[in-house]
């Protein structure tokens, strides 16, 4: 659970991130997002990737699950990058989908604990 | 001569040592990622200890305090390494020191029966010692391999940081990838930065640690000069010893003959000090004598660790506690967390999976750097003597990446094919290896370019995926009474093997040309 957790947020993450540069824009929409939009997509995309840490740390413990998410960090946007190239569209939804999928996940655990 | 920028001068290093040292660190990566799991793959290749249950330690010592009594009551030493609770390596072993200063070994299932564990196999071994020393051995007398290892190593992190300079736009083509560029070697490029640029952390770290792992080996001057080239007194010295505390034996004679303390009365004393680990094995000095001394030792499943493990030590007839440790000193404490990251001894199969993802995804990385070295110089104008290079470096390529898979996965079916009551079954299981590398070279020798990297593609894919079928032959080896019973961790190799076979079948159709979409855009990615 945690584990789909901190991998599902690092994949939203870096999604987010990507999509707020101005060129991976122009792929999906017609017009670019404005500044305050794509700010607040890489301040999430940040904060995703943070809850992929805290995700990690709570399987690992704070030095070993640095060490996991160094290599989640590492592997997760790989399947990103290539996807992207063919279909980006589909990749922001799903990076939208795992997006709400990690939320989601991290407040059942938090309910549950 | 005109001179040269600082990039273009990296541009060379990255090149050429990334060409000479790839063919090297391929199979470094391939068989360091495999041997992520080697206990797994030990015990896979045992049919007698799957999935058997592992007895309570306290039974076990019972049953090998009384063995070793028997086997071995004037010895000056006993270790009793105890069966993994997580059953990562169910094997009970018993080691004594024979007057000859010899370490005998008998090793036995785990379920406390007293049975001896018979098939006679590598294991999972071979990846390791081919991982740090190319498989020549014993390093210690021969280094040739494991300064070859460390050279790659050191040519990796030059690599590295070498690539960082060349390729200036990092974070501007983060997330680039265009399959549909005009150049081919456009395409390989952006593959090859993205597989290098994301897990560069990883890899910084796995290169790193395995340097720092064999450090004392590689600069031997200060073991040289301090300590006489004795790499065992380092060791000990270094307070990073499997060895007990206790020094070395052979400086102190034998107390008289007494009734120690039973090994299970010792145990529960010492059983908290190990705390949080679990215990891992014992080292009972004299035993039988007035100045026995027995030393517990805890495992390493709880920390960033391998022998900086919780240590209790008590008398043997007196059954006190002489002296209980947690940690060391800090230069110990620092190679030994680099150690422990390094060899993932810790976070269990998750953690395990990561690293095994991040090996394969570092060896995928080195092997499309290596293909962008041809791709990139035949879009150029080639001469004819440039071309018989090329295509001397492409066979190489084949034999090297696809090769090696190959060979490993060959080594796997020999060690479920080889008769079992054979003489030499370890060794022959290790040609085996050698023997299927070999002839991955002399394929790729023969066949043109494409052919060769899919037919060794092909061929690994379908060793991959025969794998589980050869369980069907051996005992206790059926996949799906494997996963009836629950026994997912020897499953699991089979399992992987199966999905490494579809990728690899996969990556063998595209490379034949024979997908009608590739042929749409531009020519095949791999040259004819």
């Amino acid at each position: 659970m945690l584990l789909s957790i901190a991998l599902l947020a690092t994949f939203a993450g870096f999604t987010a991130i990507c999509f707020a540069t101005v060129k991976r824009q122009r792929d999906i929409w017609k017009s670019p997002l404005g500044r305050q939009s794509a700010l607040a997509l890489r301040l999430s995309g940040v904060l995703l990737l943070a809850l992929s840490w805290a995700a990690c740390a709570a399987i690992w413990g704070p030095g070993m699950g640095t060490v996991a998410w160094v290599c989640v960090v590492g592997f997760v946007p790989i399947a990103l990058v290539f996807p992207l190239a063919y279909a980006p569209k589909q990749c922001a939804f799903a990076g939208g989908l795992a997006g709400a999928l990690a939320g989601c996940l991290s407040l059942i655990v938090l309910v549950t604990h | 001569m005109e001179k040269k920028s600082f990039t273009q001068e990296m541009s060379w290093l990255h090149t050429w040592s990334g060409l000479i040292f790839g063919w090297l660190l391929v199979p470094i990566f391939v068989t360091g990622a495999i041997c992520v799991f080697w206990f797994e793959i030990s015990v896979w290749a045992r049919p007698e200890v799957h999935a058997m249950r592992v007895a309570d330690p306290a039974d076990l010592m019972e049953f090998s305090e009384a063995y070793l009594k028997k086997a071995a009551p004037d010895s000056r030493l006993w270790r009793i390494t105890f069966p993994a609770t997580d059953h990562r390596d169910p094997i009970l072993t018993l080691n004594w020191l024979e007057p000859d200063g010899k370490l005998a070994k008998r090793t036995f299932v785990p379920d406390g029966s007293g049975a001896p564990v018979v098939t006679s196999t590598i294991g999972g071994r071979f990846f390791v010692n081919f991982h740090y020393a190319l498989n020549i051995l014993p390093r210690e007398t021969n280094p040739v391999g494991l300064l070859l290892v460390g050279l790659a190593s050191i040519a990796f992190l030059v690599g590295v940081v070498g690539g960082v300079v060349v390729h200036k736009r990092i974070f501007k083509d983060f997330f680039t990838f265009r399959p549909k560029a005009k150049s081919r070697q456009r395409t390989w490029l952006d593959a090859h930065n993205v597989l290098s640029v994301l897990p560069l952390p990883f890899h910084f770290l796995i290169v790193f640690t395995g340097l720092l792992f064999f450090c004392y080996a590689y600069v031997p001057s200060g073991i040289a000069t301090l300590f006489q080239g004795s790499e065992s007194a380092f060791l000990t010295s270094a307070a990073t010893s499997r060895n007990s505390e206790y020094g070395d034996l052979s400086r102190t004679e034998p107390g008289t003959p007494a009734t120690g303390m039973p090994l299970r009365t010792l145990y529960d004393s010492a059983l908290p000090g190990l705390a949080p680990e679990p215990m891992g094995y014992i080292v009972v000095r004299d035993p039988g004598r007035n100045n026995a001394a027995v030393e517990f030792f805890g495992t390493h499943h709880h920390g960033i660790y391998i022998v900086n493990t919780p240590r209790v030590a008590l008398d043997g007839s007196s059954g006190e506690i002489v002296r209980v440790m947690q940690g060391r000193p800090p230069v110990g404490t620092a190679w030994d967390t680099a150690a422990g990251l390094h060899m993932v001894f810790f976070g269990g199969i998750p953690m395990r999976v990561l690293y095994l993802v991040g090996g394969m995804a570092g060896a995928i990385m080195m092997a499309t750097g290596q293909l962008l070295f041809t791709i990139k110089r035949r879009e150029k104008t080639v001469s004819p003597s440039k071309e018989r290079f090329f295509t001397v470096v492409d066979k190489i390529n084949v034999a090297t990446i696809a090769g090696v898979c190959f060979a490993c996965v060959a080594h796997l079916w020999a060690i479920r094919l080889l008769p079992y009551g054979m003489a030499d079954r370890p060794i022959w299981e290790v040609r085996m290896f050698f023997v299927a590398w070999a002839l991955a070279f002399a394929h790729a020798a023969l066949r043109p370019t494409r052919t060769a990297w899919t037919e060794q593609l092909a061929a690994t894919a379908m060793l991959c995926l025969g794998l589980p079928v050869l369980g069907f032959l051996v005992p206790h080896s059926n996949l799906f009474e494997m996963i009836a019973r629950g026994d997912w961790k020897t499953a699991g190799v089979d399992l992987s093997s199966v999905g490494f076979g579809i990728v690899l079948a996969m990556l063998a159709r595209i490379v034949s040309g024979k997908r009608a979409t590739q042929s749409l855009h531009k020519p095949s990615l791999i040259p004819a």
